[in-house]
């Protein structure tokens, strides 16, 4: 059942599993991905510190553990309330729970979706044969060079599929929260989300992650997101896991011409975390924004891997990325503008500024611009630095307590990113998360300094 | 006569290892308005910042006494706590947090301090509302970040808003004149006026006479070399914007300021 993963012959016994859970209904074309996707992770094997894109996030811990494949019954060990309790107090337009990595129906709901837009789980859409997921989910999706969507693709079996039609915004969130019960057995999901927005199609998708526990647990989620021309859509993903979890999280983005997205993180959990933006500018006019924050204390470990491409002329992309370090955190950042050739008139900008609290925290930063156009305007700048001292000082002659004055600077700096955050509930709820955190973490432990 | 509300003893401090206050003595009764008067190094600023808790210098020797505790024992914070406020020379901007909810921790975080509780949010901000207009500050400046994007006379005029709003025993304003105009010189001094009672006490640290023209003070003392070298009533201050400091011999100069 369970697996350690040699380089020869990783998760064979998990992949078999699948594969014989699958072959129960009708799939699709998905079997023949699946396998092609496990041939290609076999080939890959893991990502080392050699490899370029992983050179500051050590992945020895999650080879070393012996994960198994999450059981499809979690949902019946979860209870209702549990399950209510995470996520904003706002509306919700729909709210799909996913225990361990599989739809739990009793836990979820779509009443807010107007006609013409539509929520659902990828496994229930393979088995009926449902459009969008049916043809396009992986369609498009490049797993050659990454070990992990190649793995996702291999075990895909369940996850989050949003489909909106032309001209129709759902206002309210629609709530991708996936529950990891996070046990005595080190348990791996393969999560695998699809966010089709057709022409001038308006939504807000937010994935959460949470653990129910302090077990370890693996969680390697793909999210594909399409926009076709003129559609708008804001995507959050706030990782809000123990410190026990391995995470990576990847949002692979198509934007045809004049469609906007936003994509907002927020790492406040998780152990190790590993954070890809991999957004694509297909057509003229197309608009994106990047926006996060990554905010770890103790043993964290939260790294951000963006690339942006512009393959089209006049698209407009910004990143902004907010890292704060606390005691023994390590943030990375690495940043990559891509601009094709004929994609004239691009203008991209990319910015990350981070804090360091302590003399152990850590952060690698690594801006860079490949740029194939001749006519474009693309910028890149990173800062680190510490906390004002002298700001601490003012604000203690004022009679704030040093540890609270070093919260209010942290929050100021977070503030940042939060502000760009367009949903009000998300925003505030993002806040509330912030505070507890710098309460417990760097508020409250300072005190004696 | 009542106690003493600061009383200063042969207070020694250094800076990287120099020496900047080699012995000062003042003490200062409630109700009473003193003015520290010195040219540049003469150790006037690493007064000011002593008192307030600044840790980048080193007491050597001597005490300070602030209404019978010994000041010198307590965190920046606690000192706030107990009555004092230091206006800055150069008052520190820090984007991201407004000047409402600046004040608001401050308010609090001293009550705290005493025992009291919070005050409300709306009834704190009634108060700032008014103690601003007062002194010619906007609301559109209340809610902007503290000091960020101000100039010169706006830092300063909102240093005095913040005392107007914590409402301290003992001010000790840092040549909190320096770089004003005339209005703004005005300004500063009604704002230092309105608040002159029976109980609470300025330390007015200036290297200019012309505030005292607004500001009568009851004291003033001359700062040369880290130590107090004279001390009399208004009328020195008068007399020194005549005749300079050289008539005291000007010690050797001290490094800092």
């Amino acid at each position: 059942m369970t697996s350690q993963l040699t380089e020869t012959d990783l998760f064979a016994d998990d992949f078999a599993r699948v594969l014989e859970r699958a072959a129960a209904g009708p799939q699709g074309r998905f079997r023949a991905l699946r396998e092609h996707a496990m041939e290609r992770f076999r080939d890959l094997g893991f990502p080392t510190l050699r490899d370029e894109e992983w050179r500051f996030t050590n992945l020895k811990g999650l080879k070393r553990t012996p994960f198994a494949i999450a059981s499809p019954d979690g949902a019946d060990r979860v209870s209702p309330e549990i399950a209510v309790a995470p996520g904003s107090a706002g509306e919700e337009a729909a709210r799909l729970v996913f225990v361990d990595g599989h739809f739990a129906p009793g836990l979820s709901h779509t009443a807010g979706l107007p006609a013409g837009a539509e929520a659902g789980s990828v496994a229930e859409a393979i088995r009926a044969g449902r459009e969008p997921v049916a043809s396009r989910l992986g369609a498009q999706l490049d797993y050659s060079d990454d070990a992990f969507c190649a793995l996702n693709t291999a075990f895909l079996e369940d996850g989050g599929y949003v489909h909106v039609g032309p001209d129709v915004a759902v206002r309210a969130p629609i709530h991708l929260l996936f529950l990891a019960t996070a046990g005595e057995e080190p348990t791996m999901t393969q999560t695998r989300n699809l966010v089709v927005a057709e022409r001038g199609a308006k939504a807000s998708v937010v994935e959460s992650y949470y653990s129910l526990g302090d077990g370890v647990c693996f969680s390697n989620a793909v999210t594909e997101a399409e926009l076709a021309s003129s559609a708008n859509v804001a995507h959050y993903l706030l990782e809000l896991e123990s410190e026990s979890a391995y995470q990576v999280a990847t949002l692979r983005t198509h934007q045809e011409g004049d469609s906007q997205l936003d994509s907002h993180s927020a790492l406040i959990g998780g152990g190790l975390v590993r954070n890809n933006v991999h957004a694509e500018l297909h057509g003229e006019g197309a608009d994106l924004l990047v926006n996060g924050l990554f905010l770890g204390g103790g043993q964290q470990h939260h790294d951000n891997h963006m690339r942006v491409v512009h393959a089209e002329p006049r698209c407009h992309s910004r990143q902004f990325y907010r890292g704060v370090m606390d005691e023994a955190a390590h943030g990375v950042f690495a940043g990559r503008i891509v601009v094709y050739p004929g994609a004239q008139q691009t203008d991209a900008k990319q910015s990350n500024q981070n804090l360091v609290l302590t003399d152990e925290a850590q952060i690698n930063t690594k801006p860079q611009l490949e740029i194939y156009a001749d006519d474009v305007k693309c910028t890149h700048g990173a800062t680190t630095g510490q906390l004002d001292e002298r700001a601490i000082f003012y604000m203690q002659a004022r009679g704030i307590p040093p540890a609270a004055a070093r919260r209010m600077l942290i929050e100021a700096f977070a503030r940042e990113s939060l502000d760009r955050m367009g949903d009000d509930a998300i925003r505030e709820y993002v806040s509330g998360w912030l505070s507890e955190r710098l309460g417990a973490g760097s508020g409250g432990r300072k005190e004696a300094s | 006569m009542s106690e003493p509300l600061l009383e200063i003893e042969n207070l020694h401090a250094d800076v990287a290892g120099q020496p900047i206050l080699k012995g000062v003595d003042l003490t200062i009764y409630p109700g009473e308005v003193h003015s520290v008067m010195g040219p540049n190094g003469s150790g006037k600023s690493t007064l000011a910042q002593v008192l307030a808790g600044r840790d980048s210098y080193e007491i050597t020797g001597g005490s300070v006494r602030f209404r019978g505790r010994e000041l010198l024992e307590l965190d920046p914070h606690e000192r706030a706590g107990e009555g004092l406020f230091l206006a800055f020379q150069y008052p520190v901007e820090i984007p991201g947090v407004s000047g409402t909810q600046f004040l608001r921790s401050a308010v609090n975080a001293v009550r705290k301090y005493r025992g009291l509780e919070e005050q409300d949010a709306m009834d704190l901000m009634k108060m700032f509302r008014e103690r601003a207009k007062r002194l010619g500050i906007s609301d559109e400046m209340l809610k902007r970040s503290v000091n960020d994007g101000f100039s010169g006379g706006e830092k300063k005029r909102h240093e005095v808003f913040q005392m107007a709003v914590l409402d301290p025993a003992l001010a000790v304003l840092d040549e909190t004149d320096s770089g004003l105009d005339i209005d703004a010189l005005k300004t500063v001094a009604n704002g230092v006026n309105q608040m002159r009672d029976a109980d609470r006490s300025f330390l007015l640290i200036t290297h200019y006479q012309r505030l005292l023209d607004h500001v009568v003070p009851d004291h003033v003392h001359v700062l040369l070399g880290g130590r107090i070298v004279r001390s009399g009533d208004k009328e020195l201050a008068r007399e020194l914007e005549t005749s300079g400091y050289a008539a005291y011999g000007e010690p050797a100069a001290a490094n800092a300021e």
